[in-house]
């Protein structure tokens, strides 16, 4: 009996996927407060493909901004420039690290003051056409 | 040689050698910058700064002497920017509480964004990070005189009619002694580390 059951869900874990999905985990997500009358703000984050296929993120929103964009800054001998990042493809286990001088969340617009301590949330949309929420706490 | 013309000779060849000292300003010797801190680039001999006449974000004018008796870092930047400006003003606010960091220290901001950043905008910026950072701006004319000799560039993308656009800019820190001159800048991306030991260096060799 017993070995029937293990044997049927060792079964229905092998048919189940029968294809594979990417998973979004975001680690160290963080947004930097900034002066009251900022028009823009940068959020921080590792983004891991946790799934076992590619993943592809197609656009983000939140509710406390008018818009959200990925950005990269990028430095030439001191010249600091910033181009947006369309979309992001990570592969299954890959990470992509958002930090302080490249890769960002640029939040554009917020629609109420983005004080420390206040969680915000965004909502990523995927190529695949799933959404995922995660919230991003705001600090000094 | 006759032997009578010979101490004249000797004191004319010595004053000849003396010349030099003369015309050489008395310029301290080049300091050299320890290879592991990386992007800090000394100014030797220092850059001398035109004359500028700019405004504070109080909406008083302001000239060199602003820099004068004290030494100054000096960052160039906007307020709309989200990345890189406030996260080199947050290091800048932190050298200013660090122990080591020399007290006769003057902090600025300089907008190379005048249309947007209004000495208002500005004021409200700065003081976020620190009441005694001081925000610097003025008519594009003034800001490229003052930005030439420092190497500063910036331009525009997107539309400038609109609030959206981005300022692609040269986001180095420029160390100024209290002559007004330049005496060396320290490359983004910037961290609490590289500046303090850089401006250090600067300070104990040149002041």
């Amino acid at each position: 009996m017993m070995k029937k059951a293990i044997l049927a869900i060792i079964l229905i874990l092998l048919s189940a996927p029968s294809f594979s999905a990417g998973k979004l985990s975001l680690k160290d997500a963080w947004i930097r407060e900034a002066p009251p009358m900022a028009k823009n703000l940068a959020g921080y984050a590792n983004i891991r493909n946790v799934g076992s296929g590619s993943l592809t993120i197609k656009s983000i929103s939140s509710p406390m901004f008018e818009k959200v964009e990925m950005h990269v800054t990028t430095f030439n001998e001191g010249m600091m420039r910033m181009e947006e990042v369309t979309t992001l493809k990570l592969f299954s286990g890959e990470t992509v690290y958002f930090e302080p001088g490249g890769k960002h969340f640029m939040l554009i617009k917020p629609k109420q003051r983005i004080v420390a301590g206040l969680k915000v949330p965004l909502k990523f949309e995927l190529a695949s056409g799933d959404t995922v929420s995660f919230e991003l706490e705001v600090r000094k | 040689m006759n032997k009578k013309y010979f101490p004249l000779a000797l004191a004319v060849l010595g004053a000849l050698l003396l010349i030099p000292t003369f015309f050489v300003d008395d310029e301290p010797s080049l300091l050299k910058i320890p290879e592991d801190l990386k992007g800090v680039f000394i100014d030797s001999p220092a850059v001398d700064l035109p004359k500028f006449s700019m405004t504070d974000h109080n909406s008083q004018p302001v000239t060199n002497s602003m820099f004068a008796g004290k030494w100054s870092l000096v960052f160039f930047g906007y307020t709309s920017c989200p990345d890189v400006c406030p996260t080199t003003m947050s290091v800048m606010e932190k050298l200013n509480r660090e122990k080591t960091t020399p007290k006769d220290t003057q902090y600025f901001f300089v907008s190379v964004d005048p249309k947007r950043d209004t000495p208002d905008v500005l004021k409200e910026y700065v003081t976020y990070f620190n009441d005694d950072f001081v925000g610097v701006t003025g008519p594009r004319k003034e800001l490229d005189k003052f930005k030439e000799p420092l190497g500063v560039v910036y331009d525009y993308e997107g539309d400038t009619s609109s609030d959206e656009y981005i300022v692609n800019h040269f986001a180095a820190i420029y160390i100024i002694d209290p002559n007004g001159k330049q005496r060396a800048y320290i490359l983004p991306p910037h961290s609490l580390e590289q500046v303090s030991k850089a401006y250090q260096l600067v300070h104990s060799h040149y002041n």
